[in-house]
């Protein structure tokens, strides 16, 4: 059993890169949970994470087309009472849209739904990781 | 910084998945009876506030069902708000229904007959808790029928099951034909368009509401672009967690690693699963495979089998996981029972020595136990 890797002193500058490297695939894995469900972020997520992952990174972004966002926009978030609030609001929605994935093809209310269920998963991946971290910690711990 | 005192909503993650798979459950049920579910349309708009309140109401029911529904109310992350839409939460629907009685006699009558004998039904299935705001909202629901609602329904049909589907196609002929009566607002023009609209504004700001109630801090907030903002915020706040904490798995143990392939390869896509923990469990059990536990290969095959097999939803979690403390899973050694180990991982994971049987309510933050403490 190789356990003295954990007590190695950390060498910052051959491991970075080796960090940054299984954080990418450790991050991806956890994306990868999250893209398990069938909501409409969730298939968005799985298209954009199998592009990475055949390594054609045009679209990786998830830069959709845009000119869907205007179509179920309609502008009418609500009958504000000014001009500027409604532009300042519809440029917080399209700034959720690019937040959410697949969230540019979406009108607002089905905006606001997926942004919801996305929340929610996100709130379970980090509390999931986060427990995880804890147990990793104390094991180590423990050991040491 | 200690890990684990982030606040989460105040309405636990299980607690919305469990009320989401008892509303799934209930429009199951009553779509049996109904086959016509006329009724969405209305739901529709108030399916937010009901779901609060019985999200209250459901909150002091029986702890106890939590762990056997963490993974029956997986499909709720799949079908979270036809969930909430179809769920009868509301004695407003009957209310509803009783407007529609005296207003409509035409060739709707039937179906508006079966409304009503729906919303009864549905009336007396709701829980008690729901009532006490709906009647507040009687008055505005009374005023906007499905009329408006349709065109929007027809949206999103293909959302709905089926038997909801022949509503929609129904109240599709709403705005053109009179056969569903509207009463607009006082002083607020009676046009289809309008009304619509209006509905639509309704439902919007619901989701709104609903938000406000996910992420935390956004109460005091009114107005719609600042809780956007917060929204917004939020969002990328949790995103950037995602990231650090992938970060921070890979710097806590230098062996961890995942292997990509195995996630796209042999797994099918389970729609029903429980988002985000596979691969926690995954990572967990390479890490245990390679440095604490003495499995020999084949365990570790039946390891991974046995979390395919956790991730179907027909199989029963082990949901009453005794109290295993991180120690006993770490000391683990070629034990017989793959199982046991199952549990022992998966329930280490989520009680982290509480002993309880609430899985997921110990991931949340405030709830871990102290020793837990993560210095940052």
């Amino acid at each position: 059993m190789a356990n003295q890797d954990l007590h190695a002193p950390f060498s910052p500058e051959r491991g970075h890169a080796s960090l940054v490297e299984r954080s990418r695939r450790i991050k991806m894995a956890a994306e990868m949970g999250l893209a398990r469900s069938s909501r409409h972020w969730s298939r968005a997520l799985r298209r954009r994470l199998l592009l990475l992952r055949r390594g054609t990174a045009s679209d990786g972004c998830g830069c959709q087309s845009e000119a869907l966002t205007s179509s179920k926009e309609g502008g009418d978030l609500g009958v504000g009472a000014n001009e500027e609030e409604a532009v300042e609001v519809e440029a917080r929605v399209r700034a959720l849209q690019r937040l959410v994935p697949g969230g540019e093809e979406l009108g607002t209310e089905r905006l606001f739904e997926e942004t919801a269920d996305y929340i929610e998963a996100l709130q379970v991946q980090v509390s999931a990781m986060r427990a995880l971290a804890c147990l990793l910690d104390e094991s180590r711990e423990k050991r040491g | 910084m200690q890990c684990l005192r982030t606040p989460l909503s105040d309405l636990s993650v299980l607690e919305r998945q469990r009320t989401r798979a008892e509303w799934q459950q209930q429009g199951q049920e009553q779509s049996d009876y109904h086959p016509y579910d006329a009724d969405f349309c209305m739901q529709n708009l108030l399916p937010v506030e009901t779901s609060f309140r019985a999200l209250h109401s459901c909150s002091g029911g029986g702890a106890n069902e939590n762990h056997g529904n963490v993974h029956g109310s997986n499909d709720c992350f799949s079908n979270a708000w036809p969930d909430i839409v179809s769920s009868m939460h509301c004695p407003v629907v009957g209310a509803a229904a009783s407007v529609e009685e005296t207003s409509v006699n035409a060739s709707s009558s039937s179906s508006s007959r079966k409304r009503k004998s729906e919303n009864t039904r549905r009336s007396k299935e709701n829980s008690g808790g729901s009532d006490g705001k709906d009647d507040s909202n009687c008055k505005r629901i009374k005023e906007e029928t499905g009329g408006g609602a349709a065109p929007p329904e027809a949206k999103r049909p293909n959302k709905r099951k089926e038997e909801s589907a022949d509503a929609s196609k129904e109240n599709d002929k709403a705005p053109k034909s009179d056969y569903i009566h509207v009463r607009a607002r006082r002083g607020q023009a009676t046009d289809s368009h309008s009304l619509a609209e209006r509905v639509r504004r309704e439902r919007i700001s619901q989701r709104m509401k609903y938000l406000q109630d996910l992420v935390p801090g956004c109460s005091k907030i009114t107005g719609k672009a600042g809780m956007l903002d917060e929204i917004i915020n939020y969002v990328q706040s949790l995103q950037r967690q995602v990231e650090f904490l992938s970060m921070k798995l890979a710097a806590v143990n230098p062996m961890m690693d995942i292997n990509i392939d195995s996630f796209f390869g042999g797994r099918e896509i389970n729609p029903t699963c429980k988002s985000g923990i596979i691969p926690m469990i995954g990572m967990s059990s390479e890490l245990l495979d390679q440095s604490y536990l003495q499995f020999g290969s084949l365990q570790h095959d039946m390891f991974m089998d046995s979390l395919d097999l956790l991730l179907r939803p027909n199989v029963n979690p082990p949901a009453a996981v005794s109290d295993t403390s991180l120690g006993s899973c770490l000391n683990v050694n070629g034990s017989s029972v793959w199982n046991t180990n199952l549990q022992n991982v998966y329930g280490v994971e989520f009680q982290l020595g509480r002993g309880t049987a609430l899985p997921f309510q110990s991931l949340q933050g405030n709830l871990l136990p102290n020793n837990l403490k993560m210095e940052m």
